[in-house]
């Protein structure tokens, strides 16, 4: 009878049992995909998992980058039909003359949002996404008035719960992992009123603070870059009794543990200039001079004497840097002709662009893009704790 | 009883036993690879034979001949060797390792796995245990426990509903 059970497959089974760090040190480099597909091999590894402590493990090990894109052809702007496109920036370098897009599915990607139909029929018509951040893999999105938090790895989703906003158009996003705290934060900073309103994932609300931060200051780009437990807007400033025409231009930067606010200063920049977020870990700006582009990099935080330029690249159409390819040192832009746009690379050794088909298209427009790496991090903070300790001890 | 001369000489070399007795000596500058090696070295308690009672022999083997691969005697006396050369010194050395890698079987891998990890021993860790994770990858759940001789402990309704929830991950 016993035997009959147990059809033992004597020669596959491994005569060795590894010691459980091993396993974590094995399951710590595999994807994400192989990992949820693991969850189904036994209690323990579920476990294992799903821990936080895992989860930081696996997220420090493997940072596998990736592109989310809110995009389209070069109709975009007639059709206002912009896609979700997903990239794997670890697949390409400059060698290669295409890459693939995974088109996101939007409707299964909304489906279970607690809109009603009519209104969200109206806000995707109406509206275009915007992603606001992405932090450990999590990336925040915002419809109209609705925001929510996507894990695309995971492919798990929260829609963040609504919240009395106040109606007007001169706020501020941003979303960031807080590491002293073990938090992720959502911020709005709304000019008018001197009010920011703050979601924590842990405690699953919103909470309002006010502040006497100076007025005078306002955005050049809504949305904000985490750095340094700070949200850091490109905005200016006017001082509008003194001189109402003239700004001058800043990064002011939150501070989601203290909640309070500190301004850094840009570069000497030519025109307008722009900032672009996070280049390989520091604050980054690029300005335009004719037809020569600067890029400009903050070598210590705060130290506004070491903003460097790390490239300058000559274009007469205009350019927008999208991504850092670190594997073969290679930036990634959209050109825009004014007629049409399509992705480049540009690699500082070769000094000359590429032009890049997407899906074999050569057209692409990049509405809003944001970079995110692979990870297991769940939205549910009550899922972290769900394990039993037993099974916690044979890990760790 | 020897004499203080005699054992600062004899230091240069190690006595390794591996678990089923036999004895490997390996150059102190080869085994400080190991830092469990390193350790005891600077605690100065390398004198005798040092048992390594998770190591067998064809694992020693295996392992010290990594560690004479990845050690260089005239790291010192010669000259930088141009960029060109590095690189390629450099793609060898990565050749030479999956070759050493790959011709092992899961038994002599797992074998590895465990020395390596006992003897602290992090570039040998890491190339192994990438390996593995390389292995498992696309395997099916199944597969994974009976690579690693694990019983499933879900109930069949436990396991329909896991496998429901992360359906997508099988695609």
């Amino acid at each position: 009878m016993e035997s009959l059970q147990k059809p033992l497959q004597v020669q596959n089974l491994a005569i060795v049992d590894l010691p459980p760090e091993l396993i974590v040190n094995i399951l710590s480099r595999l994807s994400v995909k192989s990992l949820c597909r693991f969850r189904c091999v036994s209690k323990l590894w579920l476990a294992l998992i799903n821990h936080p402590r895992f989860v930081k493990m696996h997220l420090a090990h493997t940072q596998r980058e990736k592109l989310f894109m809110s995009a389209g052809d070069s109709n975009f702007f007639y059709s206002r039909k912009a896609s979700l496109y997903s990239i794997d920036l670890e697949s390409i370098s400059y060698d290669v003359n295409k890459v693939d897009a995974v088109k996101i599915d939007i409707a299964a990607f909304i489906s279970d949002l607690d809109i009603a139909a009519f209104e969200l029929n109206h806000l995707v018509k109406w509206h275009t996404w915007c992603i606001i951040s992405s932090s450990n893999g999590l990336l925040c999105f915002r419809l109209g008035k609705y925001f929510w938090l996507y894990n695309p790895s995971t492919r798990e989703r929260k829609q963040v719960p609504d919240f009395n906003f106040p109606k007007h158009m001169d706020s501020g996003f941003g979303f960031s992992y807080v590491d002293s705290i073990d938090d992720y934060k959502l911020v709005i900073l709304h000019r008018p009123g001197n009010i920011v309103d703050i979601y924590s994932l842990r405690k699953n609300s919103w909470t309002s603070i006010q502040h006497d931060f100076c007025i005078g200051y306002g955005f050049f780009r809504q949305l904000g870059f985490p750095l340094n437990g700070a949200i850091h807007w490109d905005s200016y400033y006017v001082d509008y009794d003194l001189n109402p025409d003239t700004f001058d231009r800043v990064i002011i930067a939150f501070d989601l543990v203290e909640e309070n606010f500190k301004t850094l200063q840009l570069p000497e920049f030519f025109g307008l200039g722009q900032f672009f977020g996070l280049f390989k870990g520091y604050l980054s700006f690029f300005d335009r001079n004719k037809d020569t582009y600067r890029f400009w990099v903050m070598k210590e935080y705060g130290v506004v004497a070491s903003w460097t330029i790390i490239l300058t690249v000559n274009s007469p159409c205009f350019l927008r840097p999208l991504c850092y390819l670190k594997n073969s040192n290679t930036m990634m832009l959209n050109r825009d002709y004014g007629y049409n746009q399509e992705l480049v690379f540009y690699n500082p050794k070769c000094l000359k662009f590429k032009k890049i088909e997407v899906n074999g298209s050569r057209e692409f427009y990049v509405n809003s893009h944001i970079e995110y790496v692979e990870s297991l991090v769940s939205l549910n903070y009550e899922n972290h704790f769900r394990t039993e300790d037993k099974l916690l001890e044979y890990w760790f | 009883m020897s004499t203080p001369s005699s054992s600062v000489f004899s230091y240069r070399v190690l006595k390794l036993k591996s678990s089923d007795g036999e004895i490997f000596e390996v150059k102190q500058t080869v085994a400080v690879q190991s830092g469990v090696l390193k350790q005891m070295m600077e605690d100065g308690c390398t004198e005798g034979e040092i048992p390594l009672n998770n190591v067998d022999s064809p694992t020693l083997a295996k392992i010290i001949e990594w560690c004479n691969k990845h050690h260089d005697d005239d790291v010192e006396g010669r000259v930088l060797s141009q960029e060109k050369e590095k690189e390629k010194e450099k793609a060898d050395m990565k050749r030479w390792e999956s070759e050493f890698i790959d011709a092992l079987n899961r038994d002599e891998l797992y074998f590895l796995l465990i020395g390596s990890n006992y003897m602290n021993i992090k570039e040998l860790l890491d190339c192994a245990a990438q390996k593995v994770a390389g292995m498992v990858k696309g395997k099916t759940p199944e597969a994974i426990r009976e690579m690693f001789n694990i019983q499933s402990d879900f109930t069949e309704e436990e396991e329909k509903a896991i496998r429901k929830e992360n359906q997508w991950a099988f695609n």
